[in-house]
C-alpha cells in the first residue's frame, strides 16, 4: 500500500474499532489433544466427574472390548477398548499406561453404541415378580426377594393351583427319577437350568451351582443349537480338539464364505470386516455363497446365490472337479502321521491314507492286520504292503482289497467313490446353479496354494443336514493342505488364558478344586445330548425308534428340544425350570409352538425366569427375577479364532446398577445356596477362610488366573495379587501383542493334530429313530424329518424358501429396544426378489401375510422388493416382530405397565418355520449336531 | 515492500472484526446508531479508496436518517440472508460454497460440515481458539473465519510489540495460509451473492467493503512484508 493510504487505512480502521459492543465469535479454549487415530477433536466427554471403565460388549456375541465413559455415574459414551484386538489393527501394546490409553479409542459398532439405550431401557423389570393369574395370562405382582427365595426353595400352594415342590424337596441325589430306568439319573435331574446367552465366567459359576452343588445333570442347556451348533459338532468330527475355523484373513489370497456375512455378523464382526478390507486392498479374492445379496456379497468378487441347504452338494461338486483336474494336494494327504507331515513343514496330517474295514466301518488296527504297533495306531498301505501309520514316511492314497481276509479301502478311495456317485451336473442341479459356477469356484480355490480357505457359519448348518454339510465344507480345506499355514485355515486361534485355572501358572484351580463338599451329577439330560439311545432301558425294551431323538454327538445342548421334551415328560418329567436371559419362544424356529411344552403347571410345576425384561419366554414363567444388564455385570468372554493372538477380555460393571433391586445371576444363586446350605458357598465356600459370598469373590480368582498366566513366570506387572488383578481390570482384560500372531510360515497358536475325512465314531453310531448308521464321509442329504423321511414341503402350496439373518445393526432379541437402531431399520422387512414380487402382484411396501403348513395364520410384514435376493427365497431379518419385550403392556400390581410399540415393529420369520412332521411339536433338526433348522422351511405369501 | 507495524496489524484486526461481526450478529439499535452516522462514513472513506464504496455508505446513512431504511428492514435482511434458509439465503459457510454446483440453472449448495469445515477447525484449535456456537453454528461461518483472522492479526501485533520476529513471521505465514486455503477460496463468491441478494443497501455496502478489504489483503499480505 502507498504510505498515505497506509496511514489512512490505520486511521479509518481504528475508527471502526469499538463501534460494535461485542467480543466477536471466537473464544479461547484449552490446547487440544494431539492428533490421534483420525479423531483430533477434543472429546466433549471430559472432566472431573468422568470415569473410564473398560469392559466387554454383549451387543452381539463378538465380545469386543469397550471403553465406557460415565459422567456422574451415568453412562455417556461407548467406544472401543484400544487394547482389545477386535477393535483396532493393530491394537495398542498391553503395557501402554492405562490413563494415557484413555485418549485413544478402538472401534465400536452401532450395536455397542446403542447399549446405552438397552441399559437404560425403561421397560426393564425392576423388582421380583410373581404371577397372579394363570401362567401366561400377563398378570403379575411385585414381591420381595425374600418371598421369592422362600417360595422357590420351600414350594407350597404358591398359586392356588395345588402343591408345588420347591428346590429343597427336589434335591434328591439318590432316588431315580424313573425307577424303571435308573440310568436316567436321580430326581435332582428334574431341575433344569436353561440359559439363553451365557458366557464364560458366568457359565462356569452356574455349572458349579447346578452340577456340583445342587447335583443335576441339566446344569446348562444353553442356546447353541439355535445358533450354530452343527458347525461346531461338524468341525469337532473333522478335528481332534478343535471345533471352530476361520481364515487367516490378513495373509490369505482367496476366501470363500458359505452362509455367513462377515461384514454384518459372525465373530467378531468388526475384526472380520476390518481384516477383509485389508484383504481386498491387497486384491484378495472374496466369494460369498448366500441366497441373499448381503453387504458382504456387495463387496465380493463373486456372489453365488445357492439354494439353501445344498452347500454340501456344492462342496462335493468342487471336490469332483478338483480330483478330475488334479488340484488336490496328494502329497499332504499321503502323510499318515505328524512326523511324516513335519518333513514338509506341515503341523497337521490327514487320515486320507488310513484303511477302513468295510465289514464293520471301523479303521483297521494293528491287531486286525497282524502288525506290531500301538493299539490305537492306524494301518496304511505303502506300495501295496500294509504298515503302521507311524512307521512310514508316506502311504498310498488309493487302495481297495483285503488285509488278512478283511475287506478294506483307504479313506481317500472311499471319498472318491462317494464324490463320483454324482456328476458335476448332478451337484449343480441340486444347488440349482450352473455347473460352470462350481467349476470356476473350484478352479479359483485351488489357484492360490495354501493361501485359500473355505469358511462357513450358520447358513449351511442350521439345516437337518447341517453336520454333514459342515464336514463337507471343512474337508475342502484338507484337500489343499492349508490348515495352520499362514494365509490358510486357522483351526485354533490365539485362544485365551485359562481363567478357571488348572495350568501351571494359575494360582486357583477352580475347575477341579476349591469346592468343598462337591457332589457329582449323573444321568441323562432332558435333551438327551451326549447320550446313546442304545444304552437306555427304553432301547432295551422297545428298540427303534426312540420316542424322541437322542443326540450322542450334540455336546452343545439341543435347546429347541427342551421345552417339547418337558411337555412330553420325556425321558422324565421336569419339576423346576430356571431360564436365564432365555427367549426360546421368540428366537427358536417355530418357537411359538414351544410354549405348549411349558404352558401347563401340571406338567411343569415351577418356572423361574431370570431376565431383565418381560420377554416372550419369561412372560410364561411363574416368577421373574430381575437381573443385570451386561454393562452392570461380570464375565470373562472368549473370542473366535479370527483373532490369532491370545485374548482374555474381562467384563466388569461400568456403573452402579440402573435397576437398583436387580441382582446378578451369581448373587441370586449365592443367596439360594446360602439359604439351602449347598456345599461350596458361604464364608468357607472355596475352603477354610476363603469365602464365596459375592460375585467379586469368584471373579477376583478368575482375573487372578488371567493375570498370573498359564505358564510360570507369565504374570502381568504388580507386586501383589491385588495389583496384578487391577492391572488387568484397568485394561479390560489381557491381550497378547499383535506382533505375536504368527511364527514363521504358520500361525502362532496353531492346531497341530489330525485332519479327519472319515469319522469312525460317526460311522459306527446309529440314529436313534431309524436305527441306521450315520455316514462317516461327507455327504449331501436332502431335507429329512426325525424318522429320516424326505419331507414333503408342498412346494405347490408353499413356493418360497424362508431365510433369516441379522443385519449389522441388530442382534438376537435385544436390540429392538433401542430407538436409535429401530430408527434406521426399514419398516419393510419381508424381502423378496423383484421378479417374484411382480409375478404375485406385490409392490414395495405392501402388507403381506407370510404363512406355512405349521402356521396357517402366519405373520404380517411389509414387502421389501429387491433385486438382491435369489428368486424363490423370502428373507426376513431377525430381531424384529416382538410381541412382548416391552412392545406390549402387562398387568403389574393391578395396573397396566407402559409399553413402546416400536419395539414390536416388523415381523419375525421364526413363527412360520416348519414343525417336524413326525414329532409335530418341535422344528426340524439335525439328528447329529442337534442344530435347529432355520433355513429349510417353505412358506406362502399373500397381500393383505 | 510492505513494512509491518503493530498499528497496521491492529488496524487489520479491527476491520476483520468489524466485518466479521456484521456478518455474524443481528445488530442492536445502539450498534446501528454507532455505525450509521457521519463520523463512521468518514472512517469508511479513509479506509476504502474506491469512491463507490463510500458513496453507497453515505447514501445508506442518508436513507437511515430519513427513515427510508429502518432497523427492522436491516434486521429482516440479516435473517433472510444469513440465518433462515429461504429464497434469499446465501449459506454463509465455506463448505457450502466449495461444494456448490449449478444443475440446470439451479444452485445446489455443498453440504454443511464438509472437509473444509474440519480443516478450518484445526486451524482454530492450533491457536487454542474455538467458535462460540451461540453466534456461529459451524466453524467455517464467514463471520468466524473473519474473526479468526482478526485474532491472528492481534497476535502478530502483540509479537511486533515485543520484537519477536520469529513469532511474527510464523503468524504472518498462518494468516497467509488461512487466507489462501480458506477465506479467499470462497469470499469473492460470497460477496457477490451477498450483494446480489441483499434487500437493503446496508448489506450491499457490507458486501462491497468485504470485497474491497480482501482485495487489499491479497495485495499486502501475499506479497512479502518486512518488519519495521
Amino acid at each position: 500500500m502507498e504510505s498515505t493510504t497506509r496511514r489512512n487505512f490505520i486511521k479509518g480502521a481504528l475508527g471502526l474499532g469499538g463501534l460494535l459492543a461485542t467480543g466477536g465469535c471466537m473464544k479461547a479454549t484449552e490446547k487440544p489433544s494431539e492428533w490421534i487415530s483420525g479423531a483430533p477433536d477434543v472429546d466433549p466427554v471430559d472432566g472431573k466427574n468422568v470415569k473410564v471403565v473398560r469392559t466387554v460388549c454383549l451387543g452381539c456375541h463378538s465380545a469386543c472390548g469397550l471403553q465406557c465413559k460415565t459422567v456422574d455415574g451415568v453412562l455417556a459414551k461407548v467406544s472401543g477398548n484400544p487394547y482389545h484386538p477386535n477393535t483396532a489393527e493393530p491394537h495398542i501394546p498391553y503395557t501402554t499406561d492405562s490413563k494415557e490409553a484413555e485418549k485413544l479409542e478402538g472401534t465400536a459398532c452401532a450395536k455397542a453404541g446403542a447399549t446405552i439405550q438397552t441399559l437404560y431401557n425403561p421397560n426393564r423389570v425392576m423388582h421380583p415378580l410373581k404371577r397372579v393369574g394363570p401362567r401366561g395370562s400377563g398378570k403379575w405382582k411385585t414381591v420381595t426377594w425374600e418371598q421369592a427365595y422362600d417360595e422357590i426353595i420351600k414350594g407350597g400352594d404358591l398359586f392356588g393351583e395345588g402343591q408345588v415342590e420347591g428346590l429343597s424337596s427336589c434335591r434328591d441325589l439318590t432316588t431315580p427319577a424313573d425307577p424303571a430306568a435308573p440310568e436316567l439319573g436321580p430326581k435332582a435331574n428334574q431341575v433344569v437350568f436353561m440359559p439363553g446367552r451365557i458366557e464364560h465366567g458366568k457359565k462356569e459359576f452356574t455349572d458349579r451351582w447346578f452340577k456340583n452343588a445342587y447335583g443335576t445333570v441339566n446344569n446348562r442347556l444353553d442356546h447353541t443349537s439355535i445358533c450354530e451348533t452343527s458347525h461346531h459338532v461338524g468341525l469337532d468330527l473333522c478335528f481332534d480338539g478343535s471345533n471352530h475355523i476361520k481364515p487367516d484373513i490378513m495373509n490369505a489370497k482367496y476366501i470363500i464364505f458359505f452362509g455367513t456375512s462377515p461384514y454384518e455378523a459372525n465373530f467378531p464382526m468388526q475384526a472380520l470386516a476390518r481384516k477383509l478390507n485389508f484383504f481386498r486392498e491387497r486384491k484378495g479374492k472374496l466369494v460369498i455363497v448366500d441366497p441373499r445379496f448381503s453387504n458382504s456379497a456387495a463387496k465380493a468378487d463373486h456372489w453365488i446365490p445357492i439354494l439353501p441347504g445344498t452347500d454340501a452338494a456344492f462342496a462335493l461338486g468342487m471336490m469332483r472337479w478338483m480330483i478330475e483336474n488334479d488340484r488336490v494336494d496328494k502329497r499332504y494327504l499321503s502323510f499318515p502321521s505328524q512326523k511324516a507331515a513335519g518333513v514338509d513343514g506341515h503341523l497337521t496330517w490327514c487320515d486320507a491314507s488310513y484303511l477302513v474295514r468295510q465289514d464293520n466301518r471301523k479303521y483297521l488296527r494293528p491287531a486286525d492286520a497282524g502288525i506290531k504297533g500301538e493299539e490305537k495306531e492306524y494301518i496304511v498301505v505303502t506300495n501295496g504292503n500294509p504298515a503302521g501309520s507311524e512307521s512310514v514316511a508316506s502311504a498310498d492314497l488309493e487302495f481297495a482289497g483285503e488285509i488278512k481276509g478283511i475287506p478294506v479301502k483307504t479313506v481317500y478311495t472311499m471319498l472318491k467313490e462317494r464324490i463320483f456317485e454324482k456328476s458335476l451336473k448332478d451337484y449343480a442341479d441340486i444347488c440349482e446353479l450352473d455347473p460352470e459356477i462350481i467349476e470356476r469356484t473350484a478352479d479359483d480355490f485351488t489357484s492360490y496354494g495354501r493361501r485359500a480357505t473355505v469358511d462357513f457359519y450358520r447358513g449351511p448348518v442350521q439345516h437337518t443336514n447341517g453336520t454333514y454339510t459342515a464336514r463337507a465344507l471343512a474337508i475342502l480345506n484338507f484337500l489343499i493342505g492349508n490348515v495352520s499355514w499362514k494365509g490358510g485355515c486357522e483351526a485354533h486361534g490365539g485362544s485365551h488364558w485359562h481363567e478357571m485355572g488348572g495350568k501351571p501358572g494359575n494360582p486357583f484351580n477352580l475347575g477341579k478344586e476349591l469346592h468343598p463338599g462337591k457332589v457329582k451329577a449323573q444321568g441323562v439330560t432332558i435333551d438327551r445330548k451326549k447320550a446313546k439311545y442304545e444304552d437306555s432301558t427304553e432301547f432295551k425294551k422297545n428298540g427303534y425308534p426312540a420316542k424322541r431323538q437322542w443326540f450322542p454327538f450334540a455336546y452343545n445342548n439341543v435347546y429347541q428340544e427342551v421345552f417339547p421334551s418337558i411337555g412330553a415328560q420325556y425321558p422324565y418329567p421336569i419339576k423346576i425350570l430356571f431360564t436365564y436371559w432365555n427367549n426360546t419362544v421368540y428366537s427358536s424356529p417355530a418357537g411359538i409352538h414351544q410354549i405348549n411344552g411349558i404352558r401347563d403347571p401340571k406338567v411343569l410345576p415351577l418356572h423361574i425366569a431370570i431376565d431383565y425384561v418381560m420377554g416372550e419366554t419369561s412372560s410364561w414363567a411363574d416368577y421373574i427375577l430381575p437381573t443385570l444388564h451386561f454393562l452392570e455385570d461380570w464375565g470373562t468372554p472368549h473370542v473366535a479364532p479370527t483373532i490369532l493372538t491370545t485374548t482374555s477380555g474381562v467384563r466388569q460393571p461400568v456403573i452402579e446398577r440402573a435397576a437398583k433391586d436387580a441382582k446378578s445371576t451369581e448373587e441370586i444363586f449365592i443367596d439360594l445356596a446360602l439359604k439351602m446350605g449347598l456345599p461350596g458357598y458361604g464364608k468357607e465356600g472355596f475352603g477354610p477362610g476363603d469365602p464365596l459370598l459375592a460375585p467379586e469373590d469368584w471373579y477376583k480368582k478368575l482375573v487372578a488366573n488371567i493375570a498370573y498366566g498359564d505358564k510360570e513366570g507369565d504374570s502381568v506387572p504388580g507386586d501383589s495379587e491385588a495389583q496384578k488383578v487391577q492391572y488387568v481390570l484397568d485394561r479390560g482384560g489381557r491381550f497378547q501383542d499383535y506382533s505375536k500372531s504368527h511364527k514363521g510360515d504358520h500361525t502362532a497358536h496353531p492346531y497341530k493334530n489330525i485332519c479327519i475325512i472319515y469319522n469312525e465314531k460317526l460311522a459306527t453310531t446309529r440314529d436313534s429313530m431309524t436305527g441306521e448308521y450315520y455316514d462317516g464321509l461327507p455327504i449331501y442329504e436332502p431335507l429329512k424329518d426325525a424318522m429320516g423321511k424326505i419331507v414333503d414341503v408342498q412346494r405347490d402350496k408353499y413356493p418360497f424358501r424362508v431365510n433369516t439373518y441379522h443385519p449389522v445393526f441388530h442382534a438376537q432379541a435385544r436390540t429392538a429396544v433401542s430407538s436409535w437402531l429401530m430408527d434406521f431399520t426399514p419398516e419393510e422387512c419381508v424381502e423378496m426378489n423383484a421378479a417374484d414380487a411382480k409375478k404375485h402382484g406385490i409392490k414395495h411396501g405392501d402388507m403381506l401375510r407370510v404363512f406355512s403348513s405349521s402356521n396357517p395364520e402366519g405373520v404380517k410384514g411389509k414387502a421389501f422388493v429387491t433385486e438382491a435376493m435369489r428368486p424363490g427365497v423370502i428373507s426376513i431379518p431377525h430381531s424384529l416382530g416382538h410381541w412382548q419385550y416391552g412392545s406390549k403392556s402387562f398387568d403389574l400390581d393391578g395396573k397396566p405397565t407402559s409399553a413402546r410399540q416400536f419395539v414390536g415393529r416388523g415381523c419375525s420369520a421364526n413363527p412360520v418355520m416348519m414343525l417336524d412332521p413326525y414329532l409335530k411339536d418341535v422344528c426340524l433338526q439335525d439328528p447329529i449336531g442337534g442344530s435347529s433348522s432355520f433355513y429349510d422351511s417353505y412358506v406362502a405369501v399373500e397381500k393383505v | 515492500m510492505e513494512t509491518l507495524s503493530s498499528d497496521m496489524e491492529n488496524a487489520r484486526a479491527e476491520v476483520y472484526q468489524f466485518l466479521g461481526t456484521l456478518l455474524t450478529e443481528n445488530l442492536s439499535s445502539e450498534s446501528l446508531g454507532n455505525i450509521l452516522n457521519v463520523k463512521t462514513a468518514s472512517h469508511v472513506k479513509t479506509l476504502f479508496p474506491d469512491p463507490e464504496v463510500h458513496r453507497d455508505f453515505e447514501k445508506l446513512i442518508e436513507n437511515f436518517s430519513e427513515g427510508r431504511l429502518t432497523e427492522t428492514d436491516i434486521m429482516l435482511d440479516f435473517e433472510a440472508l444469513l440465518r433462515i434458509p429461504g429464497p434469499a439465503y446465501i449459506c454463509p459457510y465455506e463448505s457450502s460454497y466449495r461444494g456448490r454446483k449449478q444443475i440446470q440453472g439451479q444452485t445446489q449448495w455443498g453440504s454443511l460440515n464438509g472437509p473444509s469445515t474440519r480443516a478450518v477447525q484445526r486451524f482454530y484449535q492450533n491457536e487454542h481458539l474455538s467458535v462460540r456456537s451461540e453466534l456461529a453454528d459451524f466453524p467455517d461461518h464467514i463471520g468466524a473465519e473473519m474473526t479468526f483472522m482478526a485474532c491472528l492479526c492481534r497476535q502478530s501485533a502483540q509479537a511486533l510489540n515485543t520484537d519477536n520476529e520469529m513469532i511474527v513471521e510464523k503468524l504472518r505465514e498462518k494468516q497467509r495460509q488461512f487466507l489462501q486455503k480458506h477465506l479467499l477460496q470462497w469470499s469473492k463468491d460470497f460477496s457477490e451473492e451477498l450483494r446480489s441478494r441483499a434487500a437493503t443497501l446496508f448489506y450491499r455496502c457490507i458486501a462491497d467493503m468485504l470485497s474491497q478489504f480482501l482485495k487489499m489483503e491479497i495485495k499486502s499480505l501475499l506479497s512479502s512484508a518486512r518488519i519495521s
